[in-house]
């Protein structure tokens, strides 16, 4: 009857090859040679026994179908019967059963291969994988985990099936976890890449980073939570590290007594601290990242330094300290010692540069300071020199005039008698009124030079210029007026008092007015002019004796005696103050009266200059007094 | 050449009596000269100061012009010579010195601590000017 069956089968669908042993069987490689076995369970239970653990442990794909006489006959394989595709009992099979149950069992036997090949690919990603992948119900116990997580979790408890995350880790990392996953349960969205610290009850940390996702059954319906961490605990310390690192490089950087600058090809900060933002003349919270120098400096001044940058960049070598000069937008000055370094990529192309300024503006007054100091103290040699000289000359003078005063007395008593005793000729008589007069001259030189020679002793008091000039040209309108000269009073009655020895200054005004006549023989005009001022800058149109002598904002009294005379030649002007100079006929004037008149100056803190008028001919002595408010100052 | 002519004077009979004492010869006879000149005065000089007592008692001068520096002792040692004498300590002394600090020296007869000064350079009418003024105020 099966035979019958099997004929059927012949020639259509399938082709049969008969094995009569397991043996036999056990040479083939069953794939190749079939897609169904037929076991005839009829020959002896322990035969087929042993067929179907062979057929069924090799797991291939060829489907096992045992043909059996009865029921009876197949419940005496229970334990082995799972391992059957499909079975037949031959009394009840019907024609045309045979072929689609072998079909079936094929289909069944093909499709359960898949499923166990689906599986053994998933274990063994679950079994091999290092990160640790984890599956939770909706209590957030875990209720199936990988290897890798269990050998990590797994040292410390025996198992984690059926535990939480409480049980793990510190409450910290546990309350947030569980808030999470609750969170996915409720919203069906997954949570991806977080950053987890977790902290293990002997204190220890892991950063991980964890990715969880609703877990659903067939039905669509959320059942818990899986999900998958990876250990990123290295990586985290390598990155606190460098972010331990850049902000130790950033708090040097920002709290450096020098400037520190960044630039790219194109000359755009990358990065400035806050002193270097600060020479820039910006507020030192601004935001100069991406600006560049032209933000900040007028086209030639910018033009200048991104040339300079240029060059480092293109030849790749750096500057060292080079001396800038800017001027910050208070006036004030700044100067920079800067070095640059051309800066390198990787590969070590050049991609900026990297520069550093020091504020050396300190320094840099200091030196100059010294200078100005240096020169003073030059110059003060030379006056001492001079001024010792001078005294040499006064004693020399005091001496040398006792001893010419006497026999010029002498000449001038013999003169004078005989001018009185001799009645002619007349000719005789002009011969001694000349040689007295050339006595009395001779005599004016020894006091003049006794006068330039004798120590100065100064009482010095607030007065007003106005009215000391005043009473000098009152005093003199007889002079003015026998030589023909108008005088012009233009004196500002709110000028402030000036410190003064006014016996020596009055001198000072008798010597200029005395000079004023004797180059306006002819007549003139004399004008007199006084202001105040206030000293406004030390740039180059101001003297640097004045310099010297004030501050800015320090108040000055202008006094300008101006002259209609002849003027002054180059060589009056340079030597006009020096002893002995002298523009009068040999025997009018010993040169000595503008050089006393400018110590006198001097000893008043003040100073005087001469020079030509620029309105008309003729001279200006310009002098220039310290207010009296000023001096506490300078005491 | 014309011929020089010369005024002459005489001392007059109330003439005062002037000793001059300096150790420069030519000063002591221009100043004679110009003092005699006028007629108001009968000079005597003198150019050793050691011999001023003496001379002084011989000569008994209305007034004295005595020069300050002198090699052999100078005007001050001869004035309190003078003054330490009961004949000769009334006789006005002028004290004439080249050696006077500027300010002084400008108005030519002037006092100082009591005592009259003239400063060199003089001239005729400062030098009577001063004997006068002394004279008038002494007597």
């Amino acid at each position: 009857m099966l035979r019958s069956h099997l004929d059927t089968l012949q020639g259509g669908q399938y082709s049969l090859i008969h094995i009569e042993t397991l043996d036999k069987l056990r040479s083939f490689d069953l794939e190749s040679i079939c897609h169904a076995i037929l076991l005839d369970m009829r020959f002896g239970r322990d035969y087929s026994l042993e067929t179907i653990r062979y057929v069924g442990e090799l797991q291939v794909g060829v489907a096992l179908i045992a043909l059996c006489r009865d029921h009876e006959q197949l419940t005496r394989y229970k334990e082995e019967i799972h391992m059957l595709d499909d079975y037949i009992l031959a009394e009840r099979l019907v024609e045309g059963e045979l072929s689609t149950r072998i079909t079936h069992a094929i289909r069944r036997r093909l499709k359960e291969q898949e499923l166990l090949h689906e599986k053994m690919l998933l274990q063994s990603l679950l079994d091999n994988i290092p990160d640790a992948i984890f599956f939770k119900d909706r209590e957030s116990r875990f209720t199936k985990v990988n290897r890798a997580m269990d050998e990590i979790y797994g040292q410390y408890h025996k198992t984690i099936i059926g535990k939480t995350d409480f049980d793990l880790f510190a409450d910290e990392h546990a309350r947030a976890a569980f808030n999470d996953e609750q969170e996915i349960i409720r919203s069906g969205e997954s949570l991806v890449g977080k950053l987890e610290k977790e902290t293990f009850e002997d204190g220890h940390i892991n950063w991980v980073n964890t990715t969880k996702v609703p877990l659903r059954d067939d039905q669509g319906r959320i059942i818990g939570t899986m999900g998958i961490s990876r250990n990123i605990t290295e990586l985290k310390r390598a990155e606190d590290t460098l972010a331990q690192e850049r902000t130790l490089l950033k708090t040097i950087i920002d709290h450096a007594l020098a400037g520190i600058f960044v630039k790219d090809l194109h000359g755009r900060y990358l990065v400035i601290n806050k002193r270097h933002i600060e020479y820039l003349g910006a507020p030192s919270d601004a935001d100069i990242v991406g600006k560049s120098i032209y933000d900040f400096f007028g086209n030639e001044e910018a033009d200048r330094i991104s040339a300079a940058d240029a060059k480092i960049m293109e030849t790749e070598h750096g500057i060292e300290n080079m001396v800038d000069y800017r001027h910050r937008a208070d006036g004030s000055e700044l100067w920079l010692l800067t070095s640059k370094v051309p800066l390198r990529d990787d590969s070590g192309r050049c991609i900026g540069l990297v520069g550093i300024s020091l504020d050396v503006s300190e320094q840099k007054r200091n030196e100059r300071t010294l200078k100005t100091t240096i020169q003073m103290l030059e110059e003060t040699k030379l006056q001492l020199i001079e001024a010792e000289k001078l005294k040499t000359v006064g004693r020399l003078a005091a001496g040398v005039a006792h001893e010419v005063k006497n026999p010029l007395n002498v000449v001038s008593l013999g003169a004078e008698y005989l001018e009185n005793h001799i009645e002619e000729p007349e000719e005789m008589l002009e011969i001694i009124r000349d040689m007295r007069e050339a006595v009395k001259k001779a005599n004016d030189v020894i006091f003049e030079l006794l006068d330039y020679s004798s120590p100065h002793k100064m009482r010095m008091e607030p007065a007003n210029i106005n009215d000391l000039i005043s009473r000098v040209l009152g005093l003199m309108r007889h002079n003015f007026n026998e030589a023909g000269i108008k005088v012009e009073e233009a004196l500002n009655g709110d000028i402030e008092p000036v410190c003064l020895d006014a016996p020596k200054m009055e001198q000072v005004f008798i010597n200029l007015f005395l000079n004023a006549i004797s180059v306006m023989k002819k007549g003139g005009t004399l004008t007199v002019r006084t202001d105040l001022i206030r000293m406004k800058s030390t740039g180059s149109n101001v003297s640097s004796a004045m310099t010297e002598l004030f501050r800015i904002g320090d108040k000055i009294v202008l006094v300008e005696v101006l002259d209609t005379g002849t003027g002054l030649s180059q060589s009056d002007e340079q030597k006009a103050f020096d002893p002995f100079y002298s523009t009068k006929a040999t025997g009018e004037g010993t040169g000595l009266g503008l050089s006393v008149t400018r110590s006198i100056v001097e000893m008043h803190h003040s100073m005087i200059t001469l020079k030509n008028r620029l309105d008309t001919q003729g001279a200006c002595i310009s002098l220039l007094l310290p207010a009296a408010t000023n001096r506490n100052e300078y005491d | 050449m014309n011929m020089i002519k010369f005024r002459k004077s005489s001392p007059d009979k109330d003439a005062k009596r002037v000793l001059v004492v300096d150790d420069e010869p030519t000063f002591t006879r221009m100043v004679k000269l110009n003092l005699e000149g006028t007629g108001n005065y009968i000079v005597k000089t003198l150019n050793e100061s050691q011999r001023a007592v003496e001379v002084t008692k011989e000569f008994t001068p209305d007034i004295i012009l005595l020069d300050v520096v002198m090699p052999e002792m100078d005007g001050g040692d001869v004035a309190l010579n003078l003054r330490n004498r009961s004949v000769t300590k009334d006789i006005p002394i002028i004290f004439v010195s080249a050696m006077v600090s500027m300010q002084e020296s400008r108005k030519g007869f002037y006092q100082s601590g009591g005592e009259h000064f003239l400063a060199k350079p003089v001239d005729k009418d400062t030098l009577c000017g001063a004997i006068e003024t002394v004279l008038s105020t002494s007597q």
